[in-house]
């Protein structure tokens, strides 16, 4: 009978390892907020939401499409669309036969149900700029137009959704990529209320389903048998939430995460560029100073010039360790319009006679932000001849100051700082998102630059669908906010540094920071050693029962 | 006994109203708000958000709908996890960081007595320095070193123990071990400091005179009063460890309630700060009444009245 024991032992044994069933482990590292995709603006949500829903475009896994260098999205729960009218009418054809976790067959109404959903006043969701470009949609949101059908969306049949555009936008087919997008049962939110989007209520569609919700622990997702697409290769997706990177990091070696996507521990950082497990890549963020444009010495475009000139970007980018990469031009790799040799060079060249004595820098930021200004504290001092006054503030009292100055009562400019360090994520993957933050009519534009002929170059980049022109556009644009009025100096692009397991196929580290797991998939039998197999070894075979 | 307790019930809910309208007043002064971010939204929007919120309607008139919600334990919709209530969020974390807090003071009571009146008894030999000095070193060194250095030797070197998470029995040994290891330490100094004052006095004399043994007159004679500095500590002590501290609960990936302390208060989510406050103030008051009555039962001299 021992022998019969023993036998069995070893199949399961063979049977939990196989890789088979065995989930991928993911540290989302702090608790999703918001499930509500209406209003979610948090990372964590958002890579459970792109994993559970779908919109009407989407992107391959490295966001590429095969054959481009630049970002494109891809047909999703619409197969395809035509474009009219100069770019102003889209006609979204959705797939047939798409079904929502509760059996209802997905139609053209969800969409228009969510965009109605995010666009209300009511809903206060920070996200509605996203459909901005609609016609009438901003009036809506605003409550200047009440009723919903003047809106430019609306569905044609069950299966047809058209949007008219106030005017044409080329970038509209990344807008509806988002998650703030994806359509939306208005059956069920009447049905459950705020508790539509609980675990147990929540119907999506997507390549997953969330299958348990433990508050603060994890969440898991289980393969959805009825997804329209390809089937995921891992059916069981565990998420932890270990928010402290050294657990994580202890988690990771001791076999009970595959992927850490963000935050590795600092102190290790060095370490671990030499892991066989580390990757990293560039994301679509820029960190940059903005000048002080009315307050002497920077109400000069001369000086401007003298003073990134005496800067060095690559020894302040040593500081951060690989997650900062220096960079002089606007427009990210990735996007159109990118041209890393436009902007002014930092190159610590000295400026004798620099019209200024003293400057206030300030910012928010980590204690490594305050050795990159310590730094540039000294450059200042050696290259200038300047004392620079550092403001280190708190993260929402930083925000609150910008938030002012984008307000009517904004403050007097001689009692602004003289820079700002400021940070930009891209709302969407192309360049308008980047390019936009310098018109005169945006809220991002903090120190309220105007230039009549940057706002014709970045309009006319946006009405014309042209690529060649659009590039041409942005080129020039970005030579006269970078090169001849130098209103800001980009400091750098912020990086990814993750760690995932070699053995796994199908991860990509994007600029957007989205993680898609449909495609990711095991190469091994999934058995890794790792010293001291006693714990480990039991949590492995749990985690493997938990999966199947 | 009865006015007793009615008597300090009326002063804990002046207590707790005098925190609610601090805590009320001094987040609607700290710079920052809940819906600023670096990104600047558009007016309409900001508008939208602030009144649903109802942050568009007057301080006094925030204040007094504060006010009725708390009374019925109703502290709103947070800000942050939007979706949920603060009661919601309370009542499903406060029961695991009370799991946690029960354990480690269960734990700092069982070691930090023991310790206590062994270095008492044994006072100026090699037990009470090493006891002492343990003591020292709990006290002194902070709870995410001595997580820190928990998690490296058991879990990533020896591999004996899970690094995080609250599952099963295995997960929770480090954590508890970690916040138990302060209050341990204190109640081991405020035991040894305590019974050393006892021995001394002279109804401690007169027991050893009446040819007591040494251990019947620590533990019966010296031990009950020297009680009463220690259970005093207990009684912020477990208001401390009962509510979850940051610290703990992050390092090791606890689902408890403290880690909204820090977080709540990063994000400036008004109704959850104001909920933990509470929670914690409650808990505060509680315990020091308990502790109040708990005298009694330790020291014959005195009355409740």
């Amino acid at each position: 009978m021992r022998w019969k024991r023993a036998l069995a032992l070893i199949s399961f044994l063979l049977v939990s390892c196989s890789g088979a069933d065995r989930p991928l482990q993911f540290n989302l590292g702090n608790e999703a907020v918001q499930l509500d995709w209406n209003r979610s603006i948090d990372i964590t949500s958002g890579i459970l939401l792109d994993n559970v829903m779908e919109g009407l475009t989407s992107y391959a896994d490295s966001l590429h499409s095969s054959g481009s260098d630049l970002i494109r999205p891809m047909p999703a729960l619409a197969f395809s669309w035509s474009v009219s009218e100069g770019g102003r009418l889209y006609r979204f054809h959705l797939r047939q036969g798409v079904y929502w976790s509760d059996g209802v067959e997905l139609e053209a109404k969800h969409f228009v149900d969510s965009w109605q959903r995010l666009l209300d006043p009511r809903t206060a969701s920070t996200n509605s700029y996203q459909l901005f470009e609609i016609e009438n949609a901003a009036a809506f949101a605003s409550g200047k137009l009440k009723s919903f059908g003047s809106v430019g969306v609306r569905a044609i049949g069950p299966y047809t959704l058209e949007v008219r555009l106030r005017r044409p936008v080329p970038y509209f087919l990344h807008l509806v990529a988002s998650p703030s997008t994806f359509p939306i049962r208005k059956d069920l939110i009447r049905k459950f209320g705020e508790q539509w989007m609980d675990p147990a209520h929540l119907v999506t569609l997507g390549p997953y389903k969330i299958a348990e919700w433990s508050q603060g622990e994890r969440i898991v997702l289980k393969a959805y048998p009825s997804y329209h697409g390809s089937p995921p290769k891992i059916g069981t997706v565990i998420c932890r939430l270990v928010g402290e990177p050294l657990t994580a990091f202890t988690f990771f070696e001791n076999g009970e995460l595959d992927v850490i996507p963000r935050d590795l521990p600092p102190s290790y950082s060095r370490r671990l560029q030499s892991h066989p497990d580390y990757r990293s890549g560039s994301k679509l963020a820029v960190n940059y100073l903005l000048f002080n444009i009315h307050r002497p010495p920077f109400d000069s475009a001369k000086n401007r010039r003298a003073f990134i000139q005496a800067m060095n970007r690559p020894e302040l980018a040593a500081f951060f360790e690989g997650a900062q990469t220096p960079v002089s031009s606007w427009i990210p790799p990735g996007l159109l319009g990118h041209a890393p040799e436009l902007g002014v060079s930092a190159e610590g060249k000295e400026a004798p006679g620099f019209p200024a004595k003293s400057l206030v820098l300030r910012f928010t930021g980590s204690d490594t932000w305050n050795l990159v200004f310590q730094s540039m504290q000294r450059t200042m001092a050696e290259k200038l001849g300047v004392k620079a006054k550092l403001e280190q503030n708190e993260s929402r009292d930083f925000q609150k100051f910008l938030a002012l100055l984008s307000s009517p009562g904004r403050p007097r400019a001689e009692n602004l700082p003289h820079l700002l360090l400021v940070g930009w994520v891209a709302d969407y993957p192309d360049p308008h998102s980047f390019m936009n933050i310098f018109t005169s009519s945006s809220e991002n534009n903090y120190m309220g630059w105007k230039n009549a002929a940057y706002d014709e170059l970045v309009e006319k980049a946006v009405i014309t669908g042209d690529e060649g022109s659009r590039k041409r556009y942005y080129l020039e644009a970005q030579k006269l906010l970078l090169e001849n009025e130098a209103v800001l100096m980009p400091l750098f692009l912020s990086s990814h540094q993750a760690l995932v397991r070699s053995n796994l196929k199908g991860v990509h580290l994007n600029v957007l920071d989205k993680w898609y797991f449909q495609n990711v998939e095991f190469t091994d039998s999934g058995w890794r050693s790792f010293s001291g197999v006693g714990s480990g070894m039991l949590r492995r075979l749990r985690n493997s029962r938990e999966g199947s | 006994m009865a006015q007793f307790l009615l008597r300090r019930l009326l002063i804990i809910l002046g207590t707790l109203f005098v925190l609610a309208t601090l805590t009320f007043f001094l987040l609607r002064i700290v710079p920052g708000g809940p819906f600023d971010s670096e990104k600047a939204l558009p007016p309409e929007i900001k508008a939208n958000v602030e009144a649903k919120f109802g942050l568009d309607k007057p301080l006094y008139r925030q204040y007094l709908s504060y006010l009725s919600g708390m009374a019925t334990f109703d502290f709103g919709p947070s800000f942050k996890y939007e979706g949920r209530d603060v009661t919601e969020i309370i009542s499903e974390t406060l029961p695991t960081s009370v799991e946690l807090g029960v354990y480690s003071l269960l734990l700092s009571v069982l070691i930090g007595l023991p310790l206590g009146i062994l270095s008492a008894y044994k006072q100026n030999t090699w037990i009470d320095f090493s006891a002492m000095f343990l003591a020292v070193a709990g006290i002194s060194l902070p709870s995410y070193f001595v997580g820190a250095i928990l998690i490296y030797v058991f879990s990533l070197r020896l591999h004996w123990l899970p690094p995080a998470t609250w599952e099963d029995w295995t997960t929770k040994i480090l954590p508890v071990i970690t916040l138990g290891s302060r209050p341990a330490s204190l109640i081991a100094r405020l035991t040894r400091a305590a019974l050393l004052e006892s021995i001394r006095s002279d109804y401690v004399r007169t027991a050893r005179a009446k040819g007591l043994t040494e251990g019947v007159v620590v533990l019966k004679h010296a031990l009950r009063n020297s009680l009463i500095p220690v259970v005093t500590l207990l009684g912020p002590l477990a208001a401390f460890v009962l509510t979850g501290t940051f610290v703990i609960e992050y390092i090791y990936a606890i689902p408890g309630m403290g880690k909204y302390f820090i977080d709540a208060v990063t994000n400036r989510d008004y109704p959850l700060i104001m909920g933990v406050t509470m929670v914690y103030g409650f808990v505060l008051v509680a315990a020091n009444l308990v502790v109040d009555l708990c005298y009694a039962l330790i020291d014959p001299r005195i009355r409740i009245s």
